[in-house]
Parts: C-alpha cells; sequence; structure tokens
C-alpha cells in the first residue's frame, strides 16, 4: 500500500517513564477511512500512544507519520486537519460553552458559525451561555467531542469517548462517529469496551504492556486464535461431572462453574456433545451457543488475567 | 528556520486568558481590596484630604509590594500546570499551534488582567489625589507603569515554575516560596550587612554601602520597585521615621529598568526552554 494512503504511521516508537517502559517499539498502521480500534487493557499504554501520534508527548525514539509527514519537522501543519479530544478533560471554568467553543474554532481558524451547530449537536445549546465551571462530568465530555469535529477534520482521534457517557450519549456518539467516517473522516480511538469496538471498527489493534500483540480487521482478529464457537449448557446435577464426560468424549476445552458447564465446539458437533451426555443420564435444562467475539479473542491475546477480566466487566 | 510566530494564535490564547482569569473571584477579590485599601491609605496621608501625591504614593508602596507579587502569583502559578493536569492544555497543543505561541498568551493575557487589577487599584484613588493636587500626574503615571513591572517580575517567574515542575501543588508551592523571597530577601541581605560587622546604626547616618545596594537593586525586586518610584518622583534624599535614604548617584532609574526587564524576560526563555520539551 503505498505510504499516503496510511493516514497514521508510526514507526518504532518507544516511551519511558521512569521505572515503566510505557510503550515499546510500537509500529501502527492507520489507513485512510479506517474507523480504527485501539484496544487495551488500563496501563497499557493508550493515551501514551496517541499523545505521542499528536506530538504532545516526546517519544524517547521513533517516528510518527501523519499523512506521510513527519510530525516531529512539520507539528503544525499536520494538526490543521486533525480533531482530538483526551480520556478526562476539563475546560476553563470561567468561560460559557459557546467562548471555549469560539476559542478552540479559532485556533483552528474555522468559521464561528459551526460553534451553535456543534453545540445544538451534542445537546448543549440551551447550556451554551452557562459558564463550563458548573458543567457535569458528561456535559464537559460533550463539549469535548464537539469541539473535536470543529472544521470536519480528516483525523479524528478520541481517547475512551465514550467513557463518561450514558448510554443514550454513547449512541449518539457513535452514530456521530459513524457519521463522520461516511464523509470521510478516519476516525481513530481508543477503548477497553469491545462490544463498541466490535461495532464500530473494521480494524483494531491490541496494546497490552506497551506493546502491539496484533493489528488487523476484526474479522482476522476475531478468528486469529482459531477459537470455536462456545456451547453453554444448564445441567441439573453436578456440573463437574457433565465436564468430565465431555472431556472423555473428546473435547478439551471444556469448562465449567456452578451448574453450567461450557465447551468449545464446531456447530456440527453439539449434537455428539448433547448425545455424551444423554448417554450418562445427565440432564440438560437448557442450552444456548455464543459465537467467537472479540472479547474471547482479547483475554486469549493479553492473557487471562483477573485484573483485566475485571477492568473489563467494570465499565 | 527563522523565526515564524502565528501573531492571530498568541492573540486568541491571550484572549482565552484573559477572559477565562478576568473573572476568577480571587484576583477579582484581591482587586477589591486593592482598591478599598488605595483609598484608605490616600485619606490616611492627606489627613482626611486627598492630596500630596508623593507622600502618598509612598504610603501606596506598603500595599503594591504585598498585593502585587499575590496576585501575579496566583495568576502565574497553575497556567500550564494546572492546565496540563486538567487536560485541556492537550486539547490546545493538538491545534495548529507552536508551543511559542501558547507560551507568549499566557504571558499576554495573564498581564493584561494583572494590569487591569493594577490600573484599577491605583486609578480609582489616583484620580481623586490628582484632582485634588495635580502637580505630579507624571510622577503617578511613572508609579502605576512601575508597579505593572512590579507585577511583570512576578508573573514571568511564577509562569516559568509552572512550566517546569509537573504538578499544580508542586507549583502552588513554587509559588508561595517565590512570595516569602520576595517579602524577606530585603531583610535577607540585611542580615548579611549584619552579620558581617556592619553597624545597623551606620545605616542611618551614612547610608547603605555599594555592595548592599547592588545587591538590593539586584536581587530584590521589590526594593528595586521603590527605589525606581522615588526616582520616578524625581526623589533621591528621603526621610522615614528617623532613617535618612539617599540614593547612590550611579543607580539611575534607566539602569532599574534594564533589570527590570532581565527579570521579566529570562524566566520567560526559561519557561520556553522547559515547555517545548515537556510532555502533556
Amino acid at each position: 500500500m503505498a505510504e499516503a494512503e496510511f493516514i497514521i504511521r508510526t514507526e518504532g516508537l518507544n516511551k519511558r517513564f521512569k521505572t515503566v517502559q510505557a510503550v515499546k517499539d510500537l509500529s501502527l498502521n492507520v489507513r485512510k477511512g479506517d474507523i480504527y480500534g485501539f484496544l487495551g487493557p488500563n496501563g497499557a499504554g493508550k493515551t501514551t500512544t496517541i499523545k505521542m501520534i499528536l506530538d504532545l508527548i516526546n517519544p524517547d525514539s521513533g517516528d510518527v507519520y501523519i499523512k506521510g509527514i513527519l510530525t516531529r519537522e512539520n507539528g503544525v501543519g499536520v494538526r490543521q486537519g486533525i480533531g482530538y479530544m483526551p480520556e478526562r478533560t476539563q475546560f476553563y471554568r470561567n468561560l460559557t460553552a459557546l467562548q471555549t467553543m469560539e476559542f478552540f474554532a479559532e485556533l483552528k481558524g474555522v468559521d464561528k458559525a459551526e460553534c451553535d451547530e456543534l453545540l445544538n449537536k451534542m445537546g448543549l445549546e440551551k447550556w451554551k451561555d452557562k459558564k463550563v465551571g458548573t458543567f457535569s462530568k458528561g456535559m464537559v465530555q460533550l463539549m469535548g467531542i464537539g469541539q473535536s469535529l470543529l472544521g470536519s477534520p480528516e483525523l479524528l482521534i478520541l481517547d475512551e469517548p465514550t467513557s463518561g457517557l450514558d448510554p443514550r450519549w454513547a449512541r449518539i456518539l457513535k452514530d456521530t462517529m459513524l457519521e463522520v467516517n461516511s464523509n470521510g473522516t478516519t476516525v481513530f480511538f481508543s477503548s477497553h469496551l469491545l462490544s463498541e469496538v466490535q461495532e464500530l471498527c473494521n480494524r483494531v489493534a491490541i496494546l497490552n504492556k506497551g506493546q502491539l500483540i496484533i493489528e488487523d480487521t476484526v474479522e482476522k482478529v476475531s478468528e486469529g486464535q482459531m477459537q470455536k464457537p462456545k456451547l453453554i449448557l444448564k445441567i441439573s446435577g453436578d456440573a463437574g461431572a457433565a465436564a468430565q464426560v465431555i472431556r472423555k468424549g473428546g473435547f478439551s476445552d471444556v469448562d465449567f462453574h456452578g451448574n453450567v458447564v461450557s465447551v468449545h465446539c464446531d456447530s456440527h458437533e453439539r449434537t455428539k456433545v448433547l448425545n455424551l451426555l444423554a448417554q450418562a443420564n445427565i440432564v440438560v435444562d437448557d442450552f444456548r451457543t455464543q459465537e467467537v467475539s472479540l472479547e474471547d479473542a482479547f483475554m486469549k491475546y493479553i492473557g487471562d488475567e483477573r485484573s483485566v477480566g475485571g477492568e473489563l466487566n467494570g465499565d | 528556520m527563522g523565526i515564524d510566530v502565528n501573531t492571530r494564535a498568541i492573540f486568541t490564547v491571550a484572549k482565552k486568558e484573559f477572559m477565562d482569569n478576568v473573572r476568577n473571584k480571587w484576583i477579582l477579590a484581591l482587586t477589591i481590596i486593592f482598591i478599598i485599601l488605595t483609598l484608605v491609605i490616600s485619606f490616611a496621608h492627606g489627613r482626611g484630604e486627598l492630596t500630596g501625591a508623593e507622600i502618598t504614593v509612598l504610603g501606596l508602596l506598603s500595599i503594591s509590594t504585598l498585593l502585587v507579587p499575590i496576585i501575579a502569583i496566583m495568576l502565574g502559578y497553575a497556567s500550564i500546570s494546572g492546565e496540563a493536569e486538567t487536560g485541556s492544555l492537550s486539547v490546545v497543543m493538538a491545534h495548529p499551534i507552536r508551543r511559542v505561541e501558547v507560551l507568549l498568551g499566557k504571558y499576554i493575557g495573564l498581564g493584561a488582567v494583572l494590569s487591569t487589577s493594577i490600573i484599577l487599584g491605583f486609578g480609582i484613588a489616583g484620580i481623586l489625589i490628582m484632582t485634588g493636587d495635580a502637580s505630579d500626574v507624571a510622577g503617578y503615571l511613572v508609579f502605576i507603569g512601575l508597579t505593572i513591572l512590579l507585577g511583570l517580575v512576578y508573573l514571568s517567574l511564577s509562569i516559568c515554575f509552572s512550566a517546569i515542575l509537573k504538578r499544580r501543588v508542586t507549583s502552588l508551592g513554587a509559588g508561595i516560596g517565590l512570595f516569602f523571597w520576595a517579602m524577606i530577601i530585603g531583610s535577607v541581605i540585611m542580615a548579611i550587612f549584619w552579620a558581617t560587622g556592619g553597624d545597623l546604626m551606620d545605616l542611618g547616618t551614612t547610608g547603605m554601602p555599594d555592595w548592599m545596594w547592588s545587591s538590593m537593586m539586584i536581587l530584590s525586586p521589590s526594593d528595586m520597585y521603590q527605589t525606581a518610584t522615588m526616582l520616578g518622583f524625581g526623589l533621591r534624599e528621603l526621610a522615614v521615621v528617623g532613617f535618612e535614604i539617599s540614593v547612590p548617584d550611579y543607580i539611575t532609574l534607566g539602569k532599574l529598568l534594564v533589570i527590570f526587564a532581565t527579570w521579566i524576560l529570562a524566566p520567560f526563555f526559561v519557561a520556553y526552554y522547559f515547555f517545548k520539551k515537556r510532555d502533556i
């Protein structure tokens, strides 16, 4: 692929904070037109990477190219076409929502008429003359999204954009991301919510402990671990015994918890599993299947650490 | 690469800083205290009448040497570290703007708030004094100008600390340290004089030795400011509560202005050096 078609390209980025290697030899390729999901548990180095892409943090080594231009050498030029929203931010306590938007519009050299428009879009029209210091966290987040959309940027970089938003606004944000993408904006966003990444993105990267684990299409990443769909069975009786029976029948990927047994198997093998249980006189109350998800793949990729699982359920 | 800065971007940041900080309730409160104190002092020195600009100004110096550093440090201490901590600086810096432009915008915008506060603080009393005795309008205007310069010294220093230090609290600590230095450096020089065998009683009769004058003028912006104000009114000798102060001839207003400029500009360059390589 020609270089110009990569809107973001990083080469061998490294960054160390005192004792922690935050990012290690990281090379990413984001194509023009992608909705690109940047995944990883907390502390994986996502924010550090984003800030290096934006020239906010100086890497210890490595290069960032935006549209083929080395940002270290022409940061001002390339930032013209970028919209960015950090993970969390406060704006200026004593400025109103409209004044804040106008400030960013002026910095970007964008028509101020857009400010009203975007405040409406973000549902803040009633508060546009109120001081931002009085806003709730979610409203500040909406302001942050609003300013990132000023001037219809070519590249939108959002750091954990849906955290802090209620489900309704998270939905509106996701629709907005799809909408601007269909108008030609490349969207790069970090998240630890796998369902939203699976829903929105065409390409993903998984980062763990500062290192890139995989970068590919959502389908490839999901299938990459050669996972089979999951068959989940509810047993009346001892699930442990049922798991034994299934294992003896030739299935290796079997797990149980309470009265639930789960086994990874292809769809044509499901009747075999049910037959094994019937022959052992184990009564199956209920069963369902679960297709391969990005979440399963993610857990496999980064190792099934409890801390990670806790975090994934947390938000 | 030559120096090319985008003045529009600088102005945009300056305007934002001004609009945000001019409505800061602490700055507002200090400005009101400033106005009230100057009015009270002006009345007291005029024995109920507002008159005698020079005498009144000497009283006003005691207010400005205390309040102006406080206002300046309050404006500057979190200007970079605080904004970096809240994340808004990263949003600003993701725009097509250079770091030098952000820094200049902050200096100009905050300097404008500081000047507004000082002009209000001394201006209202000044108008009243001058209507009573319009003898020295020029001297009074020089006095206001010198007060703004004093404020800019502390603003520049506190922005510099804010650019170097990572966190808001540590830069607040530095700001408090800066204020104490402003208050005690004159006494420290006095203490050195005494400790090295100088007789404090001599100061009243023969005046301060040259090394003391020089170090006061270079190291203590407050003493420099007070001396510059005397010179601004054309006074070289002054008797205050038994002390005879006689400013040596080699100390001129022009030289003091150069020292002022150095105190304002040097921290700016240090701030720029650290801000340029800072991780935001």
